[in-house]
């Protein structure tokens, strides 16, 4: 899934090992988040939007994701 | 002295004493190669998982990994895998070994293709039966 946390740690100034010790997980789930490999589970997502003060919505690009899967729908035979 | 990560503490002892028990062993009835390839990772395994145990700052890493949500999926995901890989390799080797000892007439080639049999069929009723109980309960 397609997120913000890359951009939004680099802004303010993090590293991926002080992003996952705020969210308490390993700094290798912060990697598979930004490589778009691993979708946070919604907890996660709602910690990482509060240590950035954004709202999970914008963090997860969540219309971006919905308009990718309804497409992926509409191609279903 | 707390101990701030008790599963860890339990491992990192028991491994001490494996590695202390081999070391008696290799003591009484004299070393080989073999005791020092086992003893010596016990030893460090052991040793290391206590002291973690004993550090909050380590514990707390430890523990962090292992709540990690990823690591969990991960783990979850390489399980089920390596539970679907075992099937299909009991599977085919069955029929393989049970082929082979009907063609050449080896009795205990039939056996032991007829335990993988045993085998295979246990894990599809466990499977079955898990599937029932996360089904009910997820």
């Amino acid at each position: 899934m397609k997120t913000k946390v890359k951009e939004l740690r680099t802004a303010a100034g993090m590293t991926q090992q002080q992003l996952a010790e705020r969210v308490h997980v390993s700094a290798r789930t912060i990697i598979s988040i930004e490589k778009e490999q691993y979708s946070p589970s919604l907890m996660l997502a709602y910690r990482m939007a509060e240590v950035f003060g954004v709202t999970v919505e914008e963090l997860c690009c969540l219309r971006e994701n919905r308009e990718w899967e309804d497409r992926k729908y509409e191609d279903l035979p | 002295m707390k101990i701030y990560h008790k599963k860890n503490f339990a491992f990192g002892l028991f491994a001490l004493f494996l590695g202390a028990l081999n070391l008696v062993r290799g003591a009484l009835q004299g070393f080989d190669w073999h005791d020092g390839a086992l003893v010596g990772p016990l030893l460090l395994l052991g040793g290391a998982g206590v002291l973690r145990s004993l550090s909050p700052k380590w514990s707390r890493e430890d523990k962090v990994e292992e709540w990690d949500e990823r690591n969990r999926l991960v783990k979850l995901k390489s399980r089920s895998q390596a539970y679907y890989i075992s099937q299909i390799v009991f599977l085919a080797a069955e029929l393989v070994l049970i082929a082979w000892g009907k063609t050449t007439g080896q009795e205990t080639l039939i056996y032991v293709g007829l335990g993988l049999m045993a085998a295979f069929f246990i894990s599809l009723v466990t499977d079955f039966f898990t599937w029932v109980y996360y089904d009910e309960h997820t």
